[in-house]
Parts: C-alpha cells; structure tokens; sequence
C-alpha cells in the first residue's frame, strides 16, 4: 500500500525536499501529540486529507504551509479526542491540581494533565537540543511567550544580523532533529 | 517561559514551524546530506516514515477497511 505522501510526491502535489520539510515540521508537531499518535501518523493522515478532498489547499496558500496547518488541526483533534476519552479520571485531576497550582499562573480554568506534562517534557527536550547555545535558547523562551520575531529582538537587544544567525543555527539544528530520528519517536 | 508549558509549547512549535517554512530547500538538502543521507537516491534514510507507512498508520487502516467490507457485505 502506498503511503499518502508518497502518493501526493507521484502525483507532483510536493517535491522531495518538499517533503523533508513536512517531516521536520510533524517531527516539530509530534512533541506535542498524545502518546497513543506518532508524527508519522500526523504527516500521513494530513496528506490523505488533502488527497481525498476533505483538506481543499486553496489558491493563495502554499502546498507545504496548508499541509502544516492540517497537521496543526489534526493536532488539536486528536487532543479533544484524548480528552473526552480520560475526563472520568479524578485521582490523576487531582494529583495535578496540586502541581499545577505550584507552577502555573491562572489562565486556564481546566488545563488537560496529561498534555501539560508531555509538554513541559518536551520543553526540556527542545531545551536540551538547544543547551549549547544561549542565544537560541533566549529566543525560544520569547517564542514561548508568544513574541514575534521583531519583539524578541527588541527584548535581546540583538543586531538582526546576530538574529539572523541564531535563527540560521537553531534551523540546522531543527533540521538535524527531525531528519535523524526514528519513525515512532 | 512566563506560561502553562502546554501553551508555551504549542507557541514555540508555530514560531518554530514558521522558521521552517521560511527556509531556503538547501537548508533542508544540506541537513540530510550532513547526516550522510542521500535525498536524491530512490530509498533514502531521509525519508523513512515518509514515502512508508508506520505500523500504527498500518494497522488503522487494515481495520477502516476491514469495517468498511463488513459493512458492504452485511
């Protein structure tokens, strides 16, 4: 049976460099997936989308930026998903009340446990790809934040040239990530 | 990070999936290439869970379709 993506590659929907792209970018999404999905998973079902019909990529949209999006939305459904099927676990809510109640502002009234220790898991993991380099770990952490670009570098006080570079290393290490390693990790 | 680390995770992929999509091809050529891959050559190790199907995406399908014959034989 022919995998989705390499479909949509025979089809020309996408290039082969195309398609690295979109394996770094699920292997970016696949840290914030449940346990039960894997990124390859997330790749596939959002090129099968778009394939069958159901994801249309509309004009003024990249192929590549849609099928990032799909992934992004796929995401998301998967985590209602996760949540409807663990919302009879009290012990568990209430373990993590407590941890949360330590470490978080208030922003959210009912935040999914699980999802927020995945994430502050992979937070560290994306900390460490990055652990000999302050710079990109500065600029993570306003990312993090929600800051674009302009206001991280407002913030740092970096030249755009000195931006520009940190960004240029914390790509090759994104890359290096997500084309190394396995298929389920 | 001054947030929930679900919420500062998810603003950290989209700022980095922005950075991804930005990037020059070679970017991504010259990555599989330092990591001794070969992404012009048919079977590359670059594109394992790609071009092939995981044995989760695998076995989803084998039971759409096994529900889907099912439903057309009853």
């Amino acid at each position: 049976m022919q995998a989705p993506a390499a479909r949509a590659l025979a089809m020309k929907l996408v290039t082969n460099c195309d398609l690295l792209r979109l394996k770094v970018i699920a292997r970016l999404h696949g840290r914030s997936l449940p346990p039960d999905v894997c990124w390859a998973d997330l790749l596939q079902e959002a090129f099968a989308r778009v394939l069958d019909g159901s994801r249309a990529i509309p004009r003024a949209v990249p192929t590549v930026a849609f099928l990032a999006g799909v992934m992004r939305s796929i995401k998301a459904e998967h985590w209602r998903r996760r949540r409807r099927a663990t919302e009879q676990q009290p012990v568990l809510a209430t373990e993590y009340q407590v941890v949360m109640a330590e470490t978080a502002e208030a922003c959210d009234p009912q935040p999914d446990p699980e999802r927020w220790l995945i994430a502050a898991q992979q937070l560290q993991a994306i900390g460490t790809l990055f652990a000999n380099d302050p710079v990109a770990l500065q600029i993570i952490a306003g990312l993090g934040d929600g800051l674009t670009a302009e206001e991280i570098r407002r913030t740092l006080r970096m030249s755009k040239t000195d931006y520009d570079s940190a960004r240029r290393r914390m790509r090759r290490a994104l890359i290096r990530a997500g084309l190394t390693m396995g298929v389920s990790e | 990070m001054s947030v929930r680390p679900d919420v500062g995770l998810e603003r950290l992929i989209h700022g980095l999936e922005l950075e991804l999509l930005e990037a020059a091809d070679e970017e991504f050529m010259a990555g599989a290439r330092d990591l001794g891959m070969n992404p012009d050559m048919k079977g590359s190790a670059a594109f394992l869970g790609v071009k092939d199907l995981s044995p989760q995406l695998l076995s989803a399908l084998r039971l759409a379709y096994l529900a889907r014959r099912e439903g057309e034989d009853a």
